[in-house]
């Protein structure tokens, strides 16, 4: 587990590496080399909008504001469709953002407003099972959305590849996504068992400005328990297409 | 703020590639799950094949598949939504699909393209007509259809493991490669040998060794075909290629599974064959289905119980 380690440091726990940076320059080729990067109190004086088209070009989600603001709630706080609404304070299970969409959004922003003690972002990398499971056995695991997206409810594989040829899109979601075969559901079920046993690492965004941004196509991300007193936790959360 | 196209896409579009070629893995998972003299099988097989000539197609452009006789469904083809009410797009029919891909695709031969077609007119006879075509066609298709399969899937950068699975894509290579292989053929001269030998004999010796070939050609010892060159029963022996299917039948177990000949042999004239090629090449290279009945007591019963110490614990050293 992490917290408030010197930056320029490493982490290393089962494979997943993550870079703890200050310094902007250089942090792609460390984000496309680890999937993940923490950036510590990165730019605290600037607005989420200004401090994240720094780090990349902010992708227009389909329904959903550039910046999302991202508080703990009560399962009946709020709605079905979320997982908050689902969940509520408790864990939330390693996924991937949007895993329910034909193509998710490629990096996932997550910029510490308002910290909070104890609770953690848990980071997965997806390559690690890959290579369990396999390129091939993932590929031929349908699964579909639990909901229609206008009007159907289409065919997705654990792994896409992507239409370089040359990389792979990883999605996982134990709530939005439902295998639609009898393979899709014995594959998914043998993901289920090593995500419920493969340690994470735990980041905390706990300083205005942390940020952390994720390879929302290889990393699964998800996040612990929220303690009575971390109530007022606020994440700001913004999605990019490409990082600079 | 700088914002850009979105990389991310909600849903993709119906006659996209990757949506096309993700259906043809479904019906595959689909009618993998059926026997091969199922006539489920043979029907669910067409299916996949018209997804893979589609997303073969829209592998080149989803507009070779939009139906050009009402421009909104080449509209619809390239990603906008026509205006025109009631609209319901329309895409060209699965012949046009496979003529299209017979010029735009060098190793989608003549002879692939004519197979595809017989395979899809059976489908409309099972669909729109009083036939049973897959209850007659024996699975003789199943090397030129994963032959035409693979060509389509090699042109979209895939291969048959994708759509069929591992295991079944070994036992498609075996098939094709067996099909392919001229050499094999050579055991028609072999046949007609053993015919003429055949033919030679009294009609008693005949009657005799007919009977005694119908003894020994009992179906717990392989499959029972008729010897293609006197015509006697015969068995055919192989490999598993799948697991056991167990189902109840009027309270009974009834156990099938798949084979891939290997061996066969008539004791009546004495032919034997062996290896695939061979036996493709003399119409007895499909797979086939061994079943077995049992008793659901005898099924289930420990194996214990017939363990003539049954009861004491495991033999020791003490």
């Amino acid at each position: 587990m992490w917290s408030g380690d010197p930056p320029g440091r490493r982490l290393r726990s089962c494979g997943i590496v993550l870079c703890i940076v200050v310094e902007q320059s250089n942090f792609v080729d460390r984000l496309t080399q680890d999937g993940c990067i923490l950036l510590t109190r990165f730019l605290p004086e600037l607005s989420s909008d200004e401090a994240f088209a720094r780090l990349g070009m902010l992708d227009r989600i389909e329904g959903l504001n550039a910046v999302q603001t991202l508080k703990p709630s009560h399962k009946d706080q709020t709605t079905p469709n979320t997982y908050s609404g689902n969940f509520g304070n408790l864990c939330f299970p390693l996924h991937t953002d949007l895993a329910h969409w034909a193509v998710p959004p490629r990096y996932v922003a997550l910029r510490c407003i308002l910290g909070a003690c104890g609770v953690t972002t848990r980071l997965l990398d997806g390559r690690l099972l890959i290579e369990t499971i396999g390129i091939d056995a993932l590929r031929r695991a349908l699964v579909q959305p639990r909901r229609p997206l206008r009007n159907r409810r289409q065919l997705l594989c654990l792994l896409e590849r992507c239409k370089s040829g040359t990389d792979h899109i990883l999605r996982w979601d134990t709530l939005f996504l439902t295998p639609a075969s009898p393979f899709g559901e014995r594959i998914s079920s043998i993901v289920l068992e090593y995500l419920s046993h493969e340690p994470t690492i735990d980041v905390y965004l706990e300083q205005p400005g942390d940020t952390l941004i994720i390879d929302n196509w290889r990393i699964l991300h998800g996040r612990s328990s929220i303690p009575e007193n971390a109530s007022r936790r606020h994440i700001d959360r913004a999605y990019l297409a490409e990082v600079l | 703020m700088k914002t850009s196209s979105s990389t991310a896409a909600k849903i993709l579009h119906p006659w996209a590639q990757g949506t096309l070629l993700k259906k043809a893995q479904r019906y595959a998972e689909d009618m993998l799950a059926q026997s091969r003299n199922d006539r489920r099988f043979g029907l669910l097989s067409t299916f996949v094949l018209e997804f893979l000539g589609r997303a073969a197609l829209a592998k080149v452009s989803p507009t070779l598949l939009a139906d050009t006789k009402d421009w909104s469904n080449l509209y619809f083809s390239l990603g906008f939504t026509p205006t025109a009410t009631k609209f319901i797009p329309r895409s060209i029919p699965v012949s046009t699909v496979f003529e299209r891909l017979q010029v735009i695709l060098p190793d989608f031969t003549p002879e692939l393209h004519g197979f595809a077609a017989k395979h899809l007119s059976h489908r409309n006879e099972e669909l729109h007509a009083g036939g049973n075509p897959f209850e007659v066609v024996e699975t003789t298709w199943l090397a030129s259809y994963y032959r035409t399969c693979r060509v389509l899937l090699t042109s979209m950068g895939e291969s048959l493991e994708l759509v069929f699975g591992p295991a079944e894509a070994k036992v498609a290579k075996r098939l094709i490669e067996a099909s392919e292989d001229e050499s094999a053929k050579a055991v028609l001269k072999a046949i007609h040998a053993h015919k003429m030998q055949w033919q030679s004999k009294t009609a008693t010796e005949a009657s005799k060794l007919a009977s005694q070939a119908s003894n020994w050609a009992v179906r717990v010892s392989g499959h029972r075909v008729s010897c293609p060159a006197c015509s006697n029963d015969a068995l055919l022996t192989g490999a598993p290629i799948s697991a056991p299917q167990v189902k109840l039948n009027d309270d009974l177990i009834v156990e099938t599974q798949e084979y891939l000949p290997s061996k066969f042999e008539c004791i009546a004239c004495q032919l034997k064959i062996a290896g695939l090629s061979q036996l493709s090449a003399t119409n007895l290279g499909m797979p086939f289905t061994k079943t077995s009945t049992y008793d659901p007591a005898e099924y289930y019963a420990p194996q214990d119980q017939h363990d003539e110490y049954w009861g004491y614990e495991d033999d020791n050293n003490e």
